[in-house]
């Protein structure tokens, strides 16, 4: 459970930032735009994962 | 009555006065929200039926401002409020909402922004809520302000959402907790999703906004923006939903999920997970997307409801073990059990009824083949009043009941009378989901008002076809159902924020709830919430195949435009 927020929250960053290279590098998709809102996604959920991460160090 | 021992209750009446008037005044202006799309909404259903004179421009400058007021203002002052709450409340140790002078500045941006958005109806735009701006190629001017609105908003959402992920972040720093709880968690991972909408929104309205200022040649790639906002803003009310249940249930039955709270976090965070690998749908519609990509999207598109469906399996496998524990029986004897007369259960009752309805029928229309057929129908609203209205509204509605009384000290407004409302919401939408959807089947747009023609031919005569009125007829019916039941629902909140009255009414606390929290419930036999599942799956695949034989014998010519 002490681990888990920080585990959840770090797959998330990486299946969207995958996702947010996947979208900017195959033009087939037509999505290269939102490369700019997933991989800011994929940026806040990593902030996330050591944000709680940090925390659990720092915790009592 | 059973005295609730409701961690929402005390917890939001814990707050500090500081706390209280910030929240208050979001969920405030989402009432307030909500009431103007009522009243647009009633005005844009006279224009479709005729159920009273209304030019056929204004009826659609009606379903415009409908469309503005509740996808985005009404669903995202709500969800703010309620973010920045549970984030508060859920919190072990954070007790206040942290950067509370950033989250009143986010407040003020977003009320701009609707101010913004609703002006720009009456100085002439013709924009409908997804601002396509290939409409104001005459006068680009006449978007400045739509844009505008929604790029507050957008802001304004940043700012909330930066408040609530440090609300849930500080206690940890502070070395109060190791980890969150389920529903910190939830809020956590629901507010980043806000923030990456709020990038999305930029993303989309920044350029038409400087188009409309004159500060750029033209609007590149619109349709693409806007699909991926869109998507974000599929999921962040359903998200917001479920997450409302989980607290609502725990609140009126004293339950926790049999599953436990890691399986809670994780069922949460994939959530996350789905967002954007299933976003490829909305491109359906674009005429030079390539097959592969349309047949990944369809397959993609399945998974769009799993995350919905698992948390409606724990939430229903839960209360069914602790009902039987209670001595609930037969294999659907135990919903008996559970508090119906409490207005909260009856809203999130019949809401999980109405989003199961509505999931199965967007299940149809996410298919590829039949995408193209029915965006543009009337089968669009027929659907989604089924998610918005009677899923994710009904639910927001239902935790206001509960948050608002809390934070005022006012009574809850006849709460024999709310717990019947659902149920007629239910009724008319039914009315409305079914007229839509059969309209939609015989191919009436969803976007034109005006739906006679003649064509006087050599060879024949051509009309609207005569059943086009009957349905319309139909529709019109449900939406005054609906309009009624919402226009009592905002009275009762109205009365819940701002009537002093002690008379009428009873205190929060006091409503009907049922304790089995501490019951032993996990060796007890759970089968309806997998089997509402088979029966889910059985049915989209019905309606599906229904679909396809319908629309095989239909002529049809297709121009469709995004949804």
């Amino acid at each position: 459970m002490k681990r888990l927020d920080t585990v959840l929250l770090g797959i998330v960053f990486i299946v969207w930032s995958a996702l947010a290279l996947m979208y900017a590098t195959v033009p087939m998709i037509q999505m290269a735009t939102a490369f700019r809102v997933w991989g800011f996604g994929a940026m806040l959920f990593l902030v996330l994962a050591i944000l709680a991460a940090g925390a659990k160090r720092g915790s009592k | 009555m059973t005295k609730t021992k409701s961690k929402l209750i005390a917890g939001t009446r814990n707050l500090n006065p500081g706390d209280k008037n910030l929240l208050l005044a979001f969920f405030s202006i989402a009432v307030l929200a909500l009431a103007l799309g009522i009243v647009f909404a009633t005005m844009t259903a006279a224009g479709r039926t005729g159920l009273f004179g209304i030019e056929s421009a204004t009826a659609y400058r009606m379903l415009g401002l409908h469309g503005v007021t509740i996808f985005f203002y009404w669903l995202y002052f709500v969800q703010a409020g309620f973010v920045l709450l549970l984030a508060a409340v859920y919190t072990e140790g954070a007790g206040e909402v942290a950067l509370r002078p950033l989250a009143w500045l986010g407040f003020v941006t977003m009320l701009a922004g609707m101010v913004s958005s609703e002006s720009s109806y009456f100085g002439g735009t013709i924009l409908l809520y997804d601002g396509n701006p290939s409409l104001l190629i005459d006068d680009p001017s006449e978007g400045r302000f739509f844009y505008l609105g929604y790029v507050l908003l957008s802001a304004g959402l940043a700012m909330v959402a930066t408040c609530a992920i440090a609300t849930a972040v500080r206690p940890k720093f502070r070395g109060v907790i190791e980890s969150w709880t389920p529903i910190s968690f939830a809020a956590v991972a629901w507010s980043g999703l806000l923030l990456v909408a709020a990038v999305a929104g930029a993303n989309a309205f920044l350029p038409p906004l400087f188009w409309t200022l004159g500060l750029r040649e033209s609007v590149a790639g619109y349709a693409m923006s806007w699909s991926v906002l869109f998507h974000n803003m599929h999921y962040l009310p359903l998200m917001a939903t479920v997450v409302l249940w989980y607290v609502l249930m725990e609140n009126v039955t004293g339950m926790q999920s049999v599953f436990g709270p890691k399986f809670s976090k994780i069922v949460f965070a994939i959530y996350m997970i789905f967002v954007p690998p299933t976003s490829l749908y909305h491109m359906f519609l674009e005429p030079d997307l390539a097959e592969a990509v349309r047949v990944v999207g369809s397959l993609l598109s399945l998974f769009i409801a799993v995350p919905t469906i698992l948390v409606f399996v724990v939430i229903v496998a839960s209360l069914e073990s602790y009902a039987r524990a209670q001595g609930g029986r037969g294999l659907f004897g135990w919903i008996k059990l559970l508090p119906w007369r409490n207005p909260v259960m009856a809203a999130v009752g019949m809401a999980a009824v109405n989003m199961a309805l509505g999931g199965v029928f967007s299940m149809v229309l996410i298919q590829e083949r039949l995408a193209v057929l029915l965006s543009d129908t009337f089968y669009v609203p027929g659907y989604f009043h089924f998610l918005t209205v009677g899923g994710i509204s009904l639910t927001f509605i239902a935790a206001l009941i509960y948050v608002i009384p809390s934070l005022t000290g006012h009574r809850c407004w006849r709460p024999a009378v709310l717990a019947r409302l659902p149920y007629i919401l239910t009724i008319g939408l039914g009315l409305f989901g079914a007229g839509g959807i059969a309209a939609g089947y015989h191919g009436v747009p969803r976007r034109i008002f005006e739906l006679a023609y003649h064509v006087d031919d050599p060879v024949e005569h051509i009309d609207a076809p005569f059943v086009w009125g009957t349905m319309m007829g139909v529709i019109g019916a449900g939406s005054l159902l609906m309009a009624a039941v919402l226009a009592i629902y905002v009275y009762a909140l109205l009365r819940m924020l701002f009537s002093q009255n002690r008379e009428i009414g009873v205190d929060v606390a006091s409503l009907y709830v049922v304790s089995w929290s501490g019951s032993a419930a996990t060796r007890e036999r759970a089968w309806v919430g997998p089997l509402s599942i088979l029966a889910m799956v059985a049915a989209m695949y019905g309606f599906t195949a229904l679909s396809f034989e319908i629309l095989q014998r239909v002529p049809i010519l297709v121009g469709a435009a995004g949804h």
